[in-house]
């Protein structure tokens, strides 16, 4: 039809549809965002944080790997060539180091945020469990990134986590049964290729890395983005009068608030890339230990529920917390109605601060008191390994946990609220654990000041 | 807020991010594309090129273009990148330039090209890097193991390809404090305690590839100042207790420049993991452990004079705390007997630092390990000649009354007085002095009687011996002579041997020896009741008129009687047979027995230990274990010594060490009798539990 301009109401209903469907960004993004969306503090631009620095990865990524050797000869050499002959190479080779480090840390925000504000009711449950898998496949692409450079650092820290994968075997070699039944040796074959850190490690850990992972990456931040319009946006409160008075269009305001977080995210890299070095040990030496060993630093309040018990702090209490995590929108059936609320009211705020405090303090006490009080029984007997097990600053702050939570059911009657406490209180206790792990053990695992 | 606003807001968020992203970019692509150090070299260099050379055509020869030149070598596994900056280090048109421009010194480079060997296989550093601080890589907490090498040390690194540790080589003489480390670390005796090139000791780590080791192989925790190997290793030797605790190694005391030569040396051992064409022919075969043979000297320099001290002087028990033997001193060169030397040799001791010299632990041929052992007792002193005292005597210069002051001071402890006997034989007997000769005394007398108690005299002088053989001669004359002769006196020309039924004499001689004289004499000679009459030394002062008329004839009232056949008479045996006794005898010379006999313990081992407990266990132990003094029940020690060793340092002592004279009174201690001095012997021979064989 003549005269079909966009907005003067002549338009057919064909050209609007089309309008909207030949449209990348119209393709993403829904055509009208709320308001509330676009507040810097509604999500703190934590999604698309995550998303630029994944494009970051992948384009640093991509000329890193033009450059480097797979070869446990050649790993460490193509490495310094990078540093030091690839003309900006010490430059990306930062980004992408600082990057990793970034977008595991944003990731734990990004949980918070979503968990805090709720935003996992009605049909957002399914993006909620997406989003736990991304965390894991983004620990996961650190943690194979991490040996790549194959130095000192790099192979200890694979050492340990591979022991660490392998914590299920404390269970079935206490109960004398590692022969017929041994899953905890079976993943550490799996993790290395081998029975030890070597060139069948690097491979597969480079295949995860740049092959594996970031696929599954890409496949799982685009059903990400599609859930989160089928879900009908953002999650956000539920107001009174209609929603479509306050909604306004998402072109060009949405798009100016990404291409902003975008920027400011690359330039902050680009300038952390020039100044800030990433670290880089001498050549990986199989017959010379890092004394202190220490696995990447989202992996340390692991490896110190594990030098406390390999059982329970490699396997237990790290399933518990991922089937909590996957649990939450499921068991939590009464918080709807406050969703799209920070912490669902001042009731909640209030639960989340002491959870912290109870979290903080409980593990405080119970990792000074490990320190104080001797190993019981003589060391390598049955009676050591159980009440090791049963007994220690993990085990025990975990126990506690769910004390507190079942009394704030009880207390509350709200499941919401339930969940917040054990949530908080299980990533206060995680913090400290992780903090213990970077600042406070030393050579032998010791508890330095 | 309205959507205006946010619009406005944000996009001059983007809008200011964008820019500074730009101007980011901008500054790093100047700082790292522009301005990177060694492109500034390289302008600086062309321009100093440039200002010298005016005449346009050659210069353009001249100039280097700009780009990194690097030397790649897939043998040595390294690309060195030195020559980026140091762009005149192989020669340039101006040689007189400061570094980084400087040409390489001395003629080096032309044995040694670039090309070849790159830089960093001798000055270390990390060759990838294209700035100073990576390349150099001296901060300890730099990523790179190998710092670029300040001199002198950098001479450590000839030492990879062309160190001979034992034999000089004539190419390292350029490299003198290398050389000088060399000299030092034989002269020192470090391999009394560390291997290096299979050669060794080994109570200290194997040293053949210590320069191999990066700095992360050591434990800087006690070091102060540079955290640099060389000096890591310089405080090592002046204090190894506090670099190392635990270390029991010794201090060395050792002026600035062998010190700094001496870790020069350490950081050039080296296997070198390197193709073999790059490596020294020499090298090589010392690495696989073919060497020349060294002489007893060097052996003695290299292996045992950092404990034993360069002359044998040992290490106080006040000062060191274990104690290092004397093994040059007299009071132990007169009673070790080449048995001694050689069985502490080969099995070191157990209970001390010791460590066992035998072929197969030290590297050492045997006939290495028995050379060291000649030279340390060929530092025995002898003062005297046979001729000489002769002449002496025979000029009658030779006061007996100093010869006797000289026996009650020496002698009498164990010959008793006026030689009648104690500890040892009586040989103030007539049928002693109608066998034996003044040479034979003499040589008695100087030789000793190694195994048994009496040491060697032989540090006394001419004169004294002279002094001592008249006074022997004196007691000759005062002997009562009424003897019981017990035989004919058979002339010593019946004594000629018959060469050609020497073997069938032989085997009859050694049962008849058996059957007749070990009952006595002990199965191996090495004395029972009687003296011990296969020792070596006896054999070789005795010569066969004393033996024939000793066997034959006999001693009046001893339990040695004359053995010859008088008459019809039975009992007794034929000329021929002595004869034939006294050709087994000479023929054990030259046997090595199985064990070392310990000889007689004639003592009473309950006195021995209320003895030993009273006197002796102060500095010895109570168990022998020794607390300021040797210890006494190493098993090693025990097998080594025969009772005649103790005896002999018992009533000895040792001169220069805290261990008395308990044959004599002094004003510490009283003199302990011949059967006191038996019974502790007697005492610590009950401490030995196994025999330990002489050889495999």
């Amino acid at each position: 039809m003549a005269n079909s301009e966009p907005g003067n109401g002549r338009e057919s209903t064909r050209e609007r549809i089309q309008r909207i469907s030949k449209s990348f960004f119209l393709h993403i993004h829904s055509p009208k965002v709320h308001p509330d969306s676009l507040r810097p503090t509604a999500t703190f631009g934590l999604g698309a944080i995550l998303g630029t620095l994944f494009l970051v990865q992948v384009v640093t990524g991509i000329l890193l790997m033009v450059h480097y050797t797979p070869s446990i000869e050649g790993a460490y050499i193509s490495v310094k060539e990078i540093i030091f002959y690839i003309p900006g190479g010490r430059i990306f080779r930062n980004m992408h180091r600082w990057s990793a480090h970034a977008m595991v840390f944003i990731t734990f925000l990004h949980l918070f945020r979503t968990f805090y504000k709720g935003a996992y009711y009605g049909t957002r449950q399914t993006n909620w469990v997406i989003g736990v898998v991304m965390l894991l496949v983004v620990m996961g692409m650190s943690f194979s990134g991490y040996l790549l450079p194959w130095d000192q650092l790099a192979y200890w820290a694979v050492t340990i986590g591979s022991n660490i994968a392998a914590s299920f075997s404390e269970l079935t070699d206490l109960l004398g049964i590692s022969g017929y039944f041994n899953p905890g040796g079976f993943f550490k074959k799996l993790l290395l290729g081998g029975d030890e850190v070597g060139q069948a490690t690097l491979t597969r850990f480079f295949t995860l890395h740049v092959i594996f992972l970031p696929v599954s990456l890409l496949v799982l931040i685009a059903y990400h983005f599609w859930r989160i319009r089928q879900d009908g946006g953002l999650g956000k409160q539920r107001i009174a009068d209609s929603d479509a008075v306050l909604e306004i269009p998402a072109w060009p305001t949405a798009l100016w608030a990404e291409v902003a977080v975008l920027l400011c995210v690359v330039a902050l890299l680009l300038i952390a890339g020039l100044l800030v070095d990433a670290p880089l040990k001498v050549k990986a030496n199989p017959i010379l230990p890092e004394n202190p060993a220490k696995s990447p630093w989202y992996l340390l309040g692991i490896q110190e529920l594990v030098s406390y018990s390999a059982f329970m702090g490699g396997f237990v209490i790290p399933l518990l917390f991922v089937v909590f995590l996957f649990r939450i929108p499921w068991y939590d059936k009464d918080g709807e109605a406050l969703q799209g609320i920070w912490f669902s009211g001042l009731q909640g705020r209030r639960i989340t601060w002491l959870s912290a405090l109870v979290g903080t303090v409980a593990t405080i006490v119970l990792i000074l008191l490990q320190e104080m009080i001797p190993e019981p029984g003589p060391p390598g007997s049955w009676l050591t390994i159980v009440l090791s097990m049963l007994l220690n600053p993990g085990s025990l702050s975990v126990l506690l946990y769910f004390i507190w939570a079942a009394w704030i059911k009880r207390y509350t009657r709200s499941r919401r609220m339930t969940v917040l406490a054990l949530f908080t209180a299980f990533m206060a206790g995680w913090t400290l654990f992780m903090i213990t792990g970077i600042w406070f053990r030393g050579e032998n695992w010791q508890f330095t000041l | 807020m309205k959507e205006p606003q946010y619009r406005k807001r944000y996009s001059l968020v983007a809008k200011s991010a964008a820019l500074l992203i730009i101007f980011v970019l901008v500054v790093g692509w100047i700082d790292q594309g522009l301005m990177p150090s060694w492109k500034q070299y390289q302008r600086k260099y062309r321009r100093t090129l440039h200002k010298a050379f005016t005449n346009t055509d050659s210069r353009s020869s001249i100039l280097p273009e700009q780009g990194v030149y690097q030397a790649e070598l897939p043998d040595l596994r390294r690309t060195d990148r030195c020559v980026t900056c140091h762009l005149a280090i192989e020669g340039g048109p101006i040689d007189t330039l400061s570094e980084p421009f400087r040409v390489h010194p001395g003629s080096l480079l032309e044995t040694h090209p670039v090309r070849k060997f790159g830089c960093t296989i001798c000055h270390g550093g990390q060759g990838q890097a294209l700035d100073k601080a990576n390349a150099f890589a001296r901060n300890p907490r730099n990523d790179w193991d190998q710092p670029v090498l300040q001199y002198p040390f950098i001479e450590s690194s000839c030492g990879k390809c062309h160190l001979s540790l034992f034999t000089g080589d004539s190419l390292l003489q350029q490299s003198q404090v290398l050389e000088r480390g060399r000299e030092t670390f034989l002269r020192e005796g470090c391999l009394g305690c560390h291997k290096a090139r299979n050669v060794g000791g080994m109570l200290g780590p194997d040293l053949t590839a210590q320069g191999d080791k990066s700095r992360h192989e050591y434990n800087f925790r006690n070091i102060r100042g540079e955290q640099t190997i060389s000096n890591w290793l310089e405080q090592h030797f002046i204090d190894p207790e506090m670099v190392s605790p635990g270390s029991r190694m010794l201090e060395f005391d050792l002026p600035k420049e062998d010190m700094e030569a001496l870790a020069t040396l350490v950081m050039g051992l080296s296997r070198p993991d390197l193709p073999y064409k790059y490596i020294g022919t020499n090298v090589l075969l010392e690495l696989k452990g073919v060497r020349p043979l060294l002489p007893g000297d060097s052996l003695f320099a290299m292996l045992c004079s950092a404990c034993h001290g360069k002359s044998g002087e040992g290490k106080p028990w006040a000062i060191y705390k274990s104690g290092v033997p004397a093994i040059g001193r007299a009071g132990f060169l007169s009673i070790a007997s080449p048995e001694y030397v050689a069985f502490i040799l080969r099995y070191g001791r157990t209970s001390q630092l010791m460590t066992p010299w035998a072929p197969e632990f030290s590297g050492l041929t045997p006939s290495e390990v028995s050379d060291a052992g000649r030279f340390v007792l060929s530092r025995r002193a002898t003062n005297s000649t046979w001729s000489n005292t002769r002449r002496l005597l025979a000029n009658g210069q030779g006061e007996f009354a100093n010869g006797e002051q000289l026996f009650r001071s020496r002698c009498l402890t164990c010959h008793g007085e006026r030689a009648s006997g104690g500890l040892a034989i009586g040989f103030n007997h007539p049928d002693f002095f109608r066998a034996a000769s003044m040479e034979y005394i003499y040589n008695t007398v100087t030789r000793g009687r190694m195994n048994t108690a009496m040491p060697s005299w032989s540090f006394l002088s001419d004169a004294e011996m002279a002094e001592l053989l008249s006074y022997i001669r004196h007691l000759e004359s005062t002997v009562d002579g009424q003897g019981i002769r017990t035989g004919n006196s058979v002339m010593a020309s019946d004594m000629v041997r018959d060469p050609a039924s020497g073997i069938r004499r032989l085997a009859s001689g050694a049962e008849r020896f058996h059957y007749l004289c070990s009952r006595c004499h002990g199965d191996h000679g090495e004395g029972a009741t009687g003296p011990a009459n296969l020792n070596k030394d006896f054999l070789r002062t005795a010569d066969d008129p004393f033996l024939y008329r000793t066997i034959s004839s006999g001693r009046a009232h001893t339990p040695m009687h004359g053995w010859i056949r008088q008459g019809s008479q039975e009992g007794g045996i034929d000329p021929d047979e002595i004869r034939e006794i006294i050709a087994y005898m000479r023929s054990t010379v030259d046997t090595a027995w199985e064990y070392n006999y310990p000889g007689p313990t004639l003592g009473n081992k309950e006195n021995g230990k209320t003895l030993f407990g009273d006197l002796c266990a102060g500095c010895h132990g109570v168990h022998g274990t020794g607390i300021k003094a040797p210890s006494l029940n190493d098993q090693v020690f025990l097998n080594a010594a025969t009772n005649g060793f103790l005896l002999a340092t018992i009533t000895l002592g040792r001169v220069g060490t805290d261990m008395p004279t308990w044959g004599d009174s002094t004003n510490q201690h009283r003199a302990l009798s011949a059967s006191e001095r038996n019974d502790i012997v007697a005492f610590i021979r009950g401490w030995q539990k196994v025999h330990l064989p002489v050889s495999d």
